[in-house]
């Protein structure tokens, strides 16, 4: 089964639980795979009467029909093979008489892979997007982009960087999105289609229109989003996607990267900086973690094609707890416990690695111990940030 | 839009279009404005209408120029990293210079109509035919005389004004009041040579009796105030029996050139006053003989006996002629226009490629390069210093530009260096002509402007009379500049920001 059978199921499995807004989300996907006007037509004009037929008990029947059709044509289209795009080798980047420095630091990144940056504040995320973006160049180190291109300029058009404060978009939105769609030679007859799309597919129908200022932030990055898809990047690079997002948004966008990232047919890489530790990793083939412009990866890197978990590390659990740190430490030694430090509200308990969640959850259990929530961060960056 | 996204980005329809039908209106406006009243004679003939034109030109421009840039600021494929091809920017640049040209150039429309409309009345050959027949007819008018009867001369050993009552032309002695003593009326549109001519034709033809003649451009003048509508009251006939008093010519009648005027004692300077008695201290003193005089709320109103209307046709041909040898829209002021937008579209342009600031940054260096390279030339006392120094400049921010473009990791302030050379090297010619001329001026000591020996020093020459030639060669130099310079600007484009 190649990765388009697989992701035609899912959607079968949406379109059996009713869940109209996701099937028409990848349909939408499906149709720019297809890269026919016919099917750019259909789509749109199903699009419209779901707007002028919310409620309509016709739509499943609509939406399956659509997606037999489109399965049909995309079932013998072929699949690209995943191919590494970018290279960083030791990169370094130092700011003049600023004590600061970046790496050096390593990252491969493969189409369909999406890579989290994570780290606080000041430790290096932005300037590393900088860096593969093209906007810094690099002390030390070297980026290399394994897909043709002429010149520098012609490189940065295939690199789309989305910084976490965007320029504002002057004029509607829609006219903005035709005017990148035509810049980047779309056939006329079909940029329109294109731009409706991809305009539903983040789904801002209603905002089409809009004025820049009219629209929130969450929708804002919607329209960047809408913006990079048109421009078909080989890779986007974007900086805090998730800042200023409600926790739903937050989820909707990752889940929109994730698609966007696994096209079988458009596969693009995508590089991605976050405060959002749990969200990102959700959704990462990888993670780095920037500390000091260190990197830690949060999975190791053995070959080139394949990417597997680290060996045997010791069991760190989060949690909140209303006993004090020698209550709990005394009666947690009993599975093992080697520390526990308070951090900022939470404690975080670190225990031998031959140790599991399950052994934790007995001993809380065992001695009635009030937890408000815990979490099994053994395999997340977040240890990276307490330890 | 679909199909031409930069033409799209920069509304170039709507703006064109726009601009064409405000250089109609413009046109219109001056063709309208350029009409000549021949019947007209404003002893203060000022034209108030273009200095109004020419503002609501600067407003309507000022106004288009700032709504266009509103639209065309919206989107930016350039710095958005749009894919471009090789020309893309040129092109740019280029639909940018032709919205600066069309639009600061409404008030040459203005211009142009207005003298088309004021040469529009006959063609060329029969405007030199009339103004030949004005400048003859005029000597038979009321004009001064060349010798006034009086020079300075060393009598007895000492200088002392002597007065005289005849004068002598070619041999023969004729009174002061003679029509051999008069100038003719002389037209810009007409070179001295031309003028000089026609006095000696007609002074001949009297000298020698040819007293045909003389009626026939008689004729010829009535028929054209005729055709103006002007009124004379003598006949073609009636003024050669009034003048033409063979052999000695003198004026005992004088010919009013208009049928009326009004002389007061506090007048300016404008009214034409004929004193007869210089002594007199009792006011002025009028020819009776050809005048009558009255008097009415201490204004003496001058009727002049025998009048033909020169002065109205005077003012109108010459207010033709100078629409022919003066226009407004001409090779040279045509070039301020193309310069203006020129750098005009070089600052939009620039700002554009740029940043904000970038561009102010530039815009203060630029001050402060000028106000310490003003200080040297100062001090150096030499005035070429400036050129040299903003030339030497030019070449070097160009190798710089060049260098960083090709050769450096980072941007850095290449910003602001590029600003500067687009706003410069367009400047860069004429500065280099300048010192030029001027080396070849120091070298040519014995050069002098007033007496040019053109043999001598054809280089010279050359430059000096090839400013236009220079200035336009250097707007297609330019523009090819601009052809190679946004290619290596796309590059630039590309490289890291730091």
């Amino acid at each position: 089964m190649n990765e388009f059978e697989k992701q035609f199921l899912e959607v079968q499995d949406l379109l059996k639980f009713d869940d109209y807004n996701l099937v028409i989300k990848r349909l939408i996907d499906f149709t720019l795979d297809t890269e026919s006007i016919t099917f750019y037509k259909k789509t749109t004009e199903l699009l419209d009467w779901i707007d002028n037929n919310p409620e309509s008990l016709e739509l499943k029947e609509k939406l399956s029909q659509l997606l037999k059709e489109l399965c049909s044509v995309l079932v013998n289209k072929p699949i690209s093979k995943k191919k590494k795009i970018l290279e960083g080798i030791d990169i370094v980047k130092r700011y003049g008489a600023s004590s600061f420095a970046l790496g050096p630091a390593n990252i491969k990144l493969y189409e369909g892979d999406i890579i989290g940056l994570v780290g606080e504040n000041g430790n290096g995320k932005t300037t590393l997007l900088r860096l593969l973006s093209g906007e810094l160049y690099a002390t030390a180190g070297s980026i290399q982009y394994d897909f043709p291109y002429n010149d520098l300029y012609d490189l940065r058009t295939k690199l789309v960087y989305i910084p976490q404060r965007t320029d504002t978009w002057r004029g509607s939105m829609f006219e903005n999105l035709v005017f990148t769609a035509s810049s980047y030679g779309y056939l006329p007859q079909e940029i329109n289609f294109i731009v409706e799309l991809t305009i539903a597919r983040l789904g801002l129908r209603k905002f089409r229109k809009y004025k820049w200022k009219d629209l929130s932030s969450g929708y804002k990055m919607r329209f960047e989003l809408a913006r990079m898809l048109l421009r078909k990047p080989k890779v986007l690079l974007i900086d805090e996607p998730l800042a200023n997002l409600d926790i739903l948004a937050q989820q909707t966008v990752l889940e929109d990267f994730r698609a966007i990232a696994k096209s079988p047919f458009r596969p693009i890489g995508i590089i991605l900086s976050s405060q959002q530790l749990y969200e990102v990793e959700k959704t990462s083939d990888q993670v780095i973690f920037l500390k000091n412009g260190q990197q830690k990866n949060l999975h190791a890197a053995t070959t080139d094609e394949t990417i597997i978990e680290e060996g045997s590390k010791p069991l760190v659990i989060e949690f909140e707890s209303e006993w004090t740190q020698s209550m709990l430490n005394e009666k947690l030694l009993s599975i093992g416990l080697q520390s526990i430090q308070f951090n900022g509200g939470t404690f975080i308990a670190t225990f031998s690695g031959d140790k599991t969640v399950n052994d934790f959850m007995k001993t809380i259990i065992t001695h009635n111990i009030h937890i408000v929530y815990f979490r099994n961060i053994s395999n997340s960056t977040r240890r990276f940030f307490v330890s | 839009m679909l199909n031409h996204p930069l033409l799209w980005n920069l509304k170039i329809v709507p703006t064109v279009a726009a601009a064409i039908v405000f250089h109609i209106i413009f046109f219109i406006i001056g063709y309208v404005n350029g009409a000549v009243d021949f019947a007209n004679t404003p002893d203060w003939d000022y034209d108030n209408n273009s200095p109004v034109v020419v503002f609501f030109a600067i407003l309507l421009a000022t106004l288009s120029i700032v709504l266009w840039l509103v639209f065309y600021f919206r989107n930016n494929a350039y710095k958005s990293f749009y894919p471009q091809n090789k020309l893309s920017l040129f092109k740019e640049w280029m639909l940018i210079l032709l919205v600066c040209v069309l639009n600061c150039t409404f008030s040459a429309s203005y211009f142009y109509a207005k003298d088309l409309k004021t040469r529009s009345y006959f063609n060329e050959q029969e405007f030199s035919r009339r103004i030949d027949v004005i400048s003859i007819s005029s000597l038979f008018i009321k004009g001064s005389y060349k010798d006034n009867g009086r020079s300075f001369e060393e009598v007895n050993g000492e200088e002392e004004w002597v007065n005289y009552d005849t004068f002598e032309y070619n041999g023969k002695k004729y009174p002061l009041k003679s029509l051999l003593n008069k100038s003719i009326t002389d037209f810009s549109y007409q070179n001295h040579e031309h003028d000089s001519l026609n006095e000696v034709r007609v002074k001949n033809w009297l000298v020698n009796n040819q007293k045909d003649s003389v009626r026939w451009v008689m004729g010829q003048f009535i028929k054209i105030a005729n055709e103006h509508n002007l009124k004379s009251n003598i006949t073609a006939d009636e003024w050669l029996s009034l003048v033409y008093n063979y052999p000695k010519f003198k004026e005992d009648i004088i010919i009013g050139k208009i049928d009326s005027y009004k002389i007061n004692n506090y007048t300016d300077y404008e009214y034409e006053v004929e004193v007869i008695d210089n002594n007199s201290n009792e006011g002025p003193q009028f020819d009776t003989i050809s005048n009558t005089i009255k008097l009415i709320d201490d204004v003496y109103h001058v009727y002049p006996k025998h009048y033909v209307p020169l002065s109205q046709i005077k003012k109108s041909y010459k207010k033709i002629s100078s629409a022919y040898v003066r226009p407004d829209i001409d090779i040279e002021t045509l070039l301020f226009y193309l310069y203006f937008s020129l750098c005009l579209s070089m600052a939009i342009f620039s700002f554009r490629i740029t940043s904000g600031k970038s561009w102010l940054i530039a815009i203060v260096a630029t001050g402060i390069i000028g106000i310490i390279t003003g200080i040297i030339s100062i001090i150096f006392s030499w005035d070429d210093t400036f050129f040299v120094t903003w030339s030497i400049i030019i070449i070097c921010l160009l190798v710089y530009f060049y260098s960083n473009t090709y050769k450096g990791l980072a941007k850095d302030n290449s910003a602001i260096v590029l600003n500067i050379i687009l706003w410069l090297t367009l400047w860069l010619i004429p500065i280099i002509y300048t010192i030029v001329r001027s080396i070849y001026r120091g070298i040519y000591r014995s050069y002098d402007s007033e007496y040019r020996v053109i043999n001598d020093f054809p280089f010279l020459e050359w430059l000096n009379d090839s400013v236009s030639l220079i200035f336009y060669s250097n707007l297609i130099l330019v523009v090819i500049f601009m052809y190679f310079f946004t290619q290596t600007i796309k590059k630039w484009k590309g490289k890291p920001e730091a």
